[in-house]
């Protein structure tokens, strides 16, 4: 009798879980506007300037994901771990090892990103799920303040997606080779061995307080 | 038509000289020449051939219009004594001055010419039919100042001359009027020319209230001792009879002159050095090199050596009334200033860049070729216009059998009525 | 010594000498400038009617619709002996209720000179040595002393450096542009849309208005522009990017052959971190007065009061 109680108990408790995973995922139409719910991504985007991004799905080698992810293939597996048969060139480095692929992919719906509150969103509007913790820079790369305009000034707004210049999982911009140094003029050279640095003043106190030391 | 025959007798004797005069007119000839073939393959290629660059994009030829605007003003150190005061002396030689601002006036604005990337569009530099952005930019008002300036001088010389040359007397309250006009224009055309650098809040070296003084009082130094140095090879080559009252007067002239200049650099220094902020920069580049670089440093300190010493000389009398010392004190000067005024003000200007790059400047030996055919252009034009300006004033011209010493005979005897008639004059005035 | 200004007898011989003498300084002269050492610049076969219809041609401003259309057909004929490429000289007008403004977010800017890169493909400057409108200062964090500005890091170590930051800086496009007032010819002005303009037919060469620039944004062409064919770009503008001749003074332009057809310019567009934002000032919507309203920028040299279109902020 308690055997059976506790088998009983057992097999309930990934009941909440399962009921996420399956329920309580909301898939949002693209117009959908509710003023007084704040967390909804889409909100962001119908409170500012309208702009369109070009499409990020055309760019991405392997969408759609679900050729191998949820069509029987590979069985989703939410368990960190070092990636052995594909996606070894994904080195995460975002979020400090606080992130692992499903925090932002959805896992049941391998063709869409998800939000934390668990909210679809698409390849093509990665700013919604980047915006969730960088709000600030959402808030100025709808006001393009951040990221880039393309094309044109006037007119119909089309902007540089966030993953057009950063790798999500690795987002910071790496350092390179710069273009060519400025030319003289024909004729004439640059000698720019002496160029002085200031001293910056701690630097200087630096310096100074050597000295002090050395007496 | 009488105007015509002054012009050919004029030229006449411009042309007849003896054999040191054509060696002379041919040493000139050379450098123009060499001035002017170099200046067709600047034509030809573009200021490439020179030492100018994005970073230091005046040079060499500005700095040579900067120190020559101010031997061309100094011929009101004359004017003022000859026409205002009717100093006896000073009237004597006060054509040669004027000739001389001719001369340098002439090579300004050759030397602001030859600066232009397109000369052939120099045409655009007039109301009509160009466009002149007067009164906004500087350049327009120094075109103003200089051509009048340039008619000026030659248009009072010239009346007097031709008058001399009819034997008429000339129209003295006309001349009157045209000096005190020429006196404030020469003031006019370095005062404009100091502006031209002061106006560029962009540089902070040359955006100074001091300069349009400084470059008075350096005028007033250089050009006087110019004018010593040519009044005494004119003198020694008896080309002319000079008075030593009128070299005294225009040595104490530049005396006085290097003595407000000094005192002018020494606030300036002040101000540079004591709380060296970054607008300092250039007086540091200047005076004491900036970022390893320093090609100015030991001409601006010798250019201050060369100031103090001719000050110095200048203020011993016993050494001022010295002809050799004298003359020696007003090269010291004249290359003291040039260094200064020229080079050592136009060049820290740029340096460094409004972008804080120190780009050094080097003038070639191209620039250095045109900017020596542009002084053979303004020597040259002196020597001619010195040959009948003489001639007329010894009434050679008019009575071309006359003797040279008895001409000069002739002219000092007339000199002296002169003079003695208005001391009488002066005379009756105080004790009718 | 007897003076003699009329005597002409046995002057033959002697006038003879004076001559030769004479010749000979002259021609000592003419060697001694040594010139022609350098090469004949590629000036293209331009006809006898256009050499005499460009050297008469008026200022920009004075000439009527159809002599800036025959001046535009005169340019394209020369650019096409010159370079063997057509070359479209357009002639965009200012767009009305424009003002355009500039800004630059200094804490993206990672000093890849990617703009420079994109400016010169755009502008037809010359080439090797090459003329570029843009300069990007490396800077030691800390400060903002331009004296210690390095423009000539090199192109062999990675940017951004660390300690570093860095400024690019090109023309303000000034609302109160000390070129404008230094030019003796009226040869640049500042269009109704804020860009400052030179008409290249007008400018003589004398260099006031560089020298007259706090933000050392004037470049010079001393002597004939190098633009080899395979980098002309043949898109061009009357009062931009069209091909210059030597002895006349260049400068961004804000790109006016792009930007007055509502295109981004080239910097901008070759940006790789978006620190650009171009933009309408007059337009209350636009980005770059979200930047101006909600930032924290600055501009070079505010105190000349030259008020600068062109600011920098940082996030």
């Amino acid at each position: 009798m308690n055997r059976w109680l506790l088998w009983m108990f057992l097999l309930c408790l990934p009941g909440p879980l399962w009921a996420l995973d399956t329920e309580e995922i909301k898939s949002i139409p693209e117009t959908a506007k509710v003023a007084h719910q704040y967390d909804d991504p889409l909100e962001a985007v119908a409170r500012v300037p309208a702009f369109v991004t070009d499409s990020r799905i055309d760019q991405l080698i392997y969408y759609p994901c679900e050729n191998c992810h949820t069509k029987g293939m590979v069985a989703p597996n939410d368990k960190v771990r070092t990636l052995e048969l594909m996606h070894m060139e994904i080195n995460l480095d975002h979020g400090k090892g606080r992130f692992w692929c499903t925090t932002c992919h959805d896992i049941n719906q391998r063709n869409q990103l998800i939000s934390l509150k668990k909210q679809r969103i698409s390849f093509d509007q990665p700013y919604l799920l980047c915006g969730q913790c960088h709000f600030a820079r959402q808030r100025d790369f709808f006001q393009g303040a951040h990221g880039k305009r393309k094309d044109n000034w006037f007119g119909p707004k089309k902007l540089t997606n966030c993953t057009e210049c950063h790798d999500p999982h690795v987002p910071q911009i790496r350092a390179r080779l710069p273009r060519k140094e400025p030319d003289p003029r024909l004729g004439l050279s640059i000698d720019n061995s002496d160029k002085h640095h200031r001293h910056q003043p701690w630097d200087q106190a630096k310096e100074e307080h050597k000295d002090e030391v050395h007496q | 038509m009488k105007l015509i025959r002054f012009f050919i007798d004029c030229a006449k004797v411009s042309l007849s000289g003896n054999t040191a005069y054509w060696a002379w007119v041919s040493v000139l000839l050379f450098f123009i020449s060499m001035g002017g073939f170099t200046y067709l393959e600047q034509m030809r290629v573009g200021l490439v051939i020179t030492g100018m660059s994005d970073q230091v994009s005046w040079g060499f030829y500005v700095s040579n219009f900067t120190f020559l605007v101010g031997v061309a003003a100094a011929a009101v150190m004359l004017v003022i004594p000859a026409y205002i005061f009717h100093n006896p002396d000073a009237k004597r030689v006060v054509l040669l001055g004027e000739g001389l601002a001719v001369a340098a006036s002439l090579m300004c604005m050759l030397f602001v010419s030859v600066d232009l990337g397109r000369p052939d569009r120099i045409w655009h530099l007039s109301p009509w039919p160009g466009m002149f952005n007067w009164p906004s930019s500087l350049l327009t008002w120094d075109v103003i100042v200089l051509s009048g300036y340039l008619g000026l001088n030659l248009a009072i010389p010239g009346y007097i001359l031709y008058n001399r040359y009819q034997g008429t007397e000339y129209n003295k309250k006309l001349v009157f009027g045209a000096a005190v006009l020429s006196m404030f224009w020469a003031i006019s055309i370095h005062t404009v020319t100091a502006f031209l650098f002061a106006s560029n809040s962009a540089r902070p070296f040359w955006a100074s209230a001091l300069v349009a003084p400084r470059f008075l009082a350096t005028a007033f130094c250089a050009g006087p001792a110019f004018i010593i140095l040519a009044f005494s090879v004119m003198h020694k080559v008896q080309a002319f009879q000079i008075g030593h009252k009128v070299i005294d007067l225009l040595s104490v002239i530049v005396a006085v002159s290097m003595q407000i200049n000094l005192i002018m650099l020494a606030a300036e220094l002040f101000v540079e050095f004591y709380a060296e902020g970054q607008h300092s920069a250039s007086a540091r580049y200047l005076f004491l090199g900036l970022d390893g670089k320093s090609a100015l440093v030991p001409w601006i300190w010798s250019a201050q050596a060369l100031n103090v010493g001719a000050l110095i000389l200048l203020m011993i009398e016993k050494t001022r009334k010295n002809y050799y010392f004298l003359a020696l004190a007003c090269v010291m000067a004249v290359i003291g200033i040039w260094i200064e005024k020229g080079m050592g003000f136009v060049i820290p200007g740029f340096i460094p860049t409004p972008l804080g790059e120190v780009f050094e400047y080097m003038p070639t030996w191209m620039e250095v070729k045109v900017a020596l055919g542009v002084y053979g252009i303004g020597a040259l034009v002196f020597t001619l216009m010195m040959k009948p300006l003489r001639a007329i004033q010894l009434g050679l011209l008019a009575n071309p059998n006359l003797d040279l010493v008895a001409a000069k005979q002739l002219y000092e005897q007339r000199e002296r009525e002169a003079l003695e008639q208005r001391i009488r004059g002066y005379e009756t005035k105080i004790d009718p | 010594m007897k003076f003699t200004n009329n005597n002409l007898p046995d002057l033959g011989r002697r006038k003879a000498i004076r001559l030769v003498g004479m010749g000979a300084a002259v021609g000592m002269g003419a060697l001694a400038s040594g010139s022609s050492s350098l090469a004949t610049p590629n000036m293209g076969n331009v006809s006898l009617a256009d050499q005499v219809g460009s050297f008469f041609q008026d200022h920009y401003k004075r000439m009527s619709p159809e002599e800036i259309q025959e001046a535009i057909e005169r340019l394209e004929r020369k650019y096409k002996s010159k370079y063997q490429v057509e070359v479209k000289v357009g002639d965009p007008k200012p767009l009305p209720d424009v003002l355009f403004g500039y800004a630059l977010n200094i804490s993206k800017c990672q000093g890849y000179r990617e703009c420079v890169k994109g400016c010169t493909a755009e502008n037809n400057q010359s080439k090797d040595p090459n003329l570029e409108y843009i300069r990007v200062l490396e800077m030691d964090r800390g400060q903002m002393n331009l004296e210690t500005a390095d423009p000539y890091y090199p192109s062999t170590e990675e940017v951004p450096k660390p300690g570093k930051f860095y400024l690019p800086i090109q023309c303000h496009h000034c609302e109160n542009p000390p070129c404008v007032k230094a030019c003796p010819v009226k040869a640049t002005w500042k269009e109704p849309d804020g860009i400052v303009v030179i008409d290249y037919n007008w400018c003589i060469g004398c260099r006031m208005c560089a020298n007259a620039c706090p933000y050392w944004a004037r470049k010079f062409n001393w002597t004939e522009p190098n633009l080899p064919v395979d980098t002309v770009n043949t898109q061009t503008g009357y009062l931009s990017n069209r091909p210059r001749e030597k002895g006349v003074m260049e400068k961004c332009t804000f790109c006016a052959q792009r930007s007055r057809e509502g295109r981004m310019p080239a910097c901008q567009e070759a940006c790789p971190t978006g620190a650009r934002v171009f933009g309408n000032l007059l337009d209350p919507d636009s980005e770059i007065r979200y930047v101006l309203e909600n930032k924290n920028v600055f501009r070079l040299k505010e105190e000349l009061n030259t008020e600068p279109k062109f600011w920098y902020y940082s996030d």
